[in-house]
């Protein structure tokens, strides 16, 4: 009998499984080449997935893209009448995602399910199918990445429902996680071969953990951060942010968002209800209509972003920080912040 | 100047004589790369240092309230930050006995996307004629329109609306940000195709004459939207049409904001 359900799987054989994902007409969305960065994109053709290239680059932006779009309206009006939208929710599979990536779609479902069950958000988890590729591949980490010390693992299934990872040079290990996942496989397997597997991609994790340069274990600071709410220290630390939004809109786990009226061009009283993506790192995000900022300074509200994070979010959830160490944030900051070293500095824990 | 020693000496003194309240330089992290610091203890200038990462235009913080309010400020500026630093100053949004420049010779070798290979003030006050980028305007210049409109969608198609191009650029000092006006609502702040095209545009346009091409907003966009060629475009149109070229004189304000009876109109139509 054999322990786990998974299954080696040659190049050739993840390359016809891509075909019939798509020959079955499910949506696949997986990393595409734009430029020199990788971005979660609409795959029409099996050879459009760079596998060697997602092995090794993280999408600038989080795959949350798919379920909580930069802009999706949620209503539409025409003078008096208001229509409620149903976001369209094909059958997708999504791709290439990383285990924090998968993870912090954890995270979000905890947010978009606590006051309110936002329809927009679940019924396109509901309809997602999701396939990540465990960290296995010698470059995957890189010297941002500290999932490990944020309570994530780099080999981690949760939050995904099939899970790949590299099996020596030619072939890959196959494991299914949930019975979407399964439903998925079962589907699309023909002329795949599979061969029965007792490993997983857990096995591989102790040779990985060598790669990280973050070590240190953050899963026990939202116990100290309140000590360090005004501390100088703190401010040094994020004087130089300029208060941009690209932390919080590269995140995987970031979810503000703001609602807007767009009057449709050429019409009068004619429009849609837009929710946008926000960041509390802009000015405006506390701006009462008055004039008054409570959030004077740009380190408060980097401040803000760090303790929502590592501190609020997991009173308010679970213990779990809303951090899943992906480094997002650090490889695109135009000033090099960085969450990890702010906080590790700042409390007094050394710095890597 | 010279030499980072210069630099950190000169630093020193200012602070320890109270000219200035705040020195803004590159500093390091451990064996990591620069970015910027804040100095307000003399004992502390040997922090301050300078290789080719140093990218960044500091010029952006001098107007940041929490920086101003140390009063007197000294900067650490490159050829092309100094042209920042004296176009505030061209727009009396600095004045220039409160601001010290601590100006370094720069190689030009930083690794900020594309921003050092196309420098033209290596030499800070002679600025060299060509750029770089003019061959890729030119490539554009020479498409039939619909192409061109395509060439933009594609770009803007990506914005995502952090603002991280207004947020890292000196010269976007303004405390209300058209974008940011709801009374009416001049640009949608929808990441939707109207919306990234009203904005890229218009803030393009509200930098005519007044970027000084230090190559910031491109380095900092996250999805790479090549807003160096639509910089350098205008920048040159007012060259080519004003012979001005912006953050050269700290006296000389740029035309846009100007107006003289003489000036050239007859492209006004
Ligand atoms: S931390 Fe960096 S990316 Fe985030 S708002 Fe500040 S400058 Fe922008
Ligand atoms: S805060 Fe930064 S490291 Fe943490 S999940 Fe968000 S982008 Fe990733
Ligand atoms: S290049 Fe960009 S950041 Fe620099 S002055 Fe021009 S518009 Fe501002
Ligand atoms: S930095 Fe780039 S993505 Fe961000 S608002 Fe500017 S153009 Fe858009």
């Amino acid at each position: 009998m054999k322990s786990y359900n998974s299954s080696i799987v040659t190049k050739q054989g993840l390359k016809q499984l891509i075909e019939n994902i798509l020959a079955h007409k499910y949506r696949l969305l997986a990393p595409k080449k734009s430029g020199e960065q990788l971005s979660f994109e609409t795959i029409l053709r099996a050879e459009e997935v760079v596998l060697n290239q997602l092995l090794r680059t993280m999408t600038t932006l989080s795959p949350k893209e798919v379920f909580f779009p930069r802009t999706e309206p949620v209503l539409r009006y025409t003078g008096q009448e208001m229509h409620d939208v149903e976001p369209p929710t094909p059958e997708t599979v999504l791709f290439g995602i990383r285990p924090c990536d998968a993870r912090g779609l954890e995270l979000l479902d905890k947010v978009f399910t606590w006051d309110y069950n936002d329809k927009f958000y679940l019924k396109r988890r509901e309809a997602t199918t999701i396939v990540t590729f465990a960290c296995s591949d010698q470059a995957s980490v890189d010297e941002h990445c500290f999932c490990l010390g944020v309570g994530g693992d780099p080999t981690a299934s949760s939050g995904s429902d099939l899970l790949l990872s590299t099996n020596g040079d030619d072939a890959f290990l196959l494991e299914v996680i949930t019975e979407k996942g399964e439903r998925l496989l079962n589907s699309c397997k023909e002329g795949v071969e599979l061969q029965a597997s007792d490993k997983r991609a857990a096995d591989q994790l102790e040779a990985i953990k060598d790669r990280f340069v973050r070590k240190q274990d953050l899963t026990e600071v939202r116990h100290k951060m309140p000590e360090y709410f005004d501390s100088d220290q703190l401010v040094q630390e994020t004087y130089r942010c300029l208060g941009c939004g690209i932390c919080a809109m590269s995140c995987p786990t970031c979810h503000c968002f703001d609602i807007v009226d767009e009057p449709k061009a050429g019409t009068l009283g004619e429009g849609a209800r837009v929710k946008n993506w926000d960041a509390c790192s802009f000015a405006l995000f506390t701006k009462h209509a008055g004039g008054h900022n409570p959030r004077e300074l740009q380190c408060q509200r980097c401040r803000q972003r760090y303790f929502h994070k590592l501190a609020y979010y997991p009173q308010k959830f679970s213990e779990e920080s809303l951090c899943v160490g992906c480094g997002r944030c650090s490889r695109s900051c135009p000033v090099g912040l960085d969450i990890y070293q702010a906080v590790t500095h700042v409390l007094g824990k050394g710095r890597a | 100047m010279n030499s980072i020693h210069e630099v950190r000496e000169e630093a020193r003194k200012l602070l320890e004589e109270k000219r200035v309240g705040m020195v803004i330089g590159y500093g390091k992290g451990k064996g990591k790369k620069n970015y910027p610091i804040f100095i307000t203890d003399p004992q502390k200038v040997e922090e301050l240092h300078f290789e080719s990462d140093c990218f960044y235009n500091l010029a952006v913080y001098l107007r940041k309230p929490e920086v101003c309010s140390h009063g007197k400020l000294a900067i650490v500026v490159k050829g092309c930050d100094a042209r920042s630093v004296r176009g505030l100053f061209s727009e009396n949004q600095l004045k220039s006995e409160e601001v010290v420049m601590l100006e370094l010779k720069c190689d030009a070798k930083g690794i900020g996307r594309d921003k050092c290979t196309t420098c033209r003030v290596k030499n800070p006050l002679t600025p060299e004629e060509k750029n770089p980028i003019d061959g890729e305007i030119a490539k554009i210049l020479a498409m039939p329109m619909e192409e061109r409109f395509r060439f933009f969608a594609e770009e803007f198609k990506r914005c995502i609306r952090c603002y991280a191009c207004r947020q890292i650029c000196p010269h976007c000092f303004c405390k209300t940000c058209i974008v940011e006006k709801s009374e009416p609502q001049w640009i949608s702040s929808t990441p939707s195709p109207l919306g990234n095209w009203s904005w890229n545009f218009t803030r393009a346009f509200h930098l005519i004459g007044r970027c000084v091409e230090c190559g910031e907003c491109a380095r900092a966009c996250p999805v790479g939207i090549r807003l160096d060629i639509l910089n350098r475009y205008l920048a040159k149109s007012v060259e080519e049409k004003y012979q001005f070229i912006a953050g050269m004189d700290e006296k000389a304000a740029p035309p846009l904001t100007t107006y003289k009876q003489n000036d050239n109109q007859d492209f006004i139509r």
